[in-house]
């Protein structure tokens, strides 16, 4: 569990950044991820949209294609 | 003066060829890391398949093997995920390495270091009157200060100084 204890201190800016670099990527890779679990479930884009707290419009542009080539 | 113009679109060839090969070869690394757009640490990789050579040169003249690479920079983001105070299930879970087989067909696009790379690489090539070769990538990379690549670099124990004489090595002997 990340707990304020647990992650590196701004006062370490390289620490920090890294560690906040390495958070993206993981946190792409679960949105992408959970996106495509949630599509094979029979979510909607609009149910997607909500849940990530972003447009439809951006929700499908961001994983529509690669969900579909996943799929072909 | 005709030789003159016949070397320059033979160079001129030349680094479109290789520009092409680091490209693609940046974005596969990426995809097959499961990353949709090729950061610095992946022109890194792809500096290596470059055919002249010379980015492997450098490594060789350091006695490093840059096979591992590629675990190195995979190695970064797990310590710094462990920083974070996740542990090894939870990384392992999140940040499976799912290959991205069949990317979009779009225009390029990269990361941020990624363009930095692409960036530096266009103003140094246009001052330069020599195709672009590997060693001209590690060049760019060694000059970072941050970020994955540079730290990836780092943990491999490569002394930023002892790199760049590398490099500036490689470069007198291949031009």
């Amino acid at each position: 569990m990340i707990t304020n204890k647990s992650l590196p201190h701004p006062t370490d800016p390289a620490e920090a950044l890294a560690a906040v670099s390495s958070l993206r990527l993981m946190a792409d890779k679960l949105e992408r991820n959970a996106v495509t679990e949630a599509v094979q479930q029979g979510w909607t884009w609009a149910q997607i949209a909500e849940a990530l707290g972003i447009t439809r419009q951006a929700a499908h542009k961001r994983h529509a294609e690669f969900i579909h080539n996943k799929e072909k | 003066m005709i030789f003159s113009f016949i070397r320059s679109l033979k160079r001129i060839k030349q680094n479109a060829k290789n520009i092409s090969i680091l490209c693609l070869e940046a974005e596969r690394h990426a995809h097959s890391n499961g990353e949709e757009k090729p950061g610095a640490e992946h022109f890194l990789l792809a500096a290596l398949e470059l055919p002249d050579g010379s980015a492997k040169r450098v490594f060789s003249r350091l006695d490093i093997d840059p096979v591992g690479i590629n675990q190195a920079i995979k190695n970064q983001h797990i310590a710094a995920l462990q920083s974070a105070g996740l542990d090894n299930e939870a990384i392992e879970e999140n940040l499976k390495y799912t290959e991205i087989t069949d990317p979009k067909l779009k225009l390029y696009d990269t990361t941020p270091s990624g363009q930095a790379v692409m960036q530096t690489l266009y103003q140094l090539n246009k001052k330069r009157k020599t195709p672009l070769i590997g060693a001209h990538v590690l060049e760019v990379i060694a000059s970072m200060k941050f970020g994955i690549a540079a730290r990836t670099l780092t943990a491999m124990g490569i002394d930023n100084a002892v790199l760049k004489v590398a490099i500036d090595d490689e470069l007198s002997h291949s031009h």
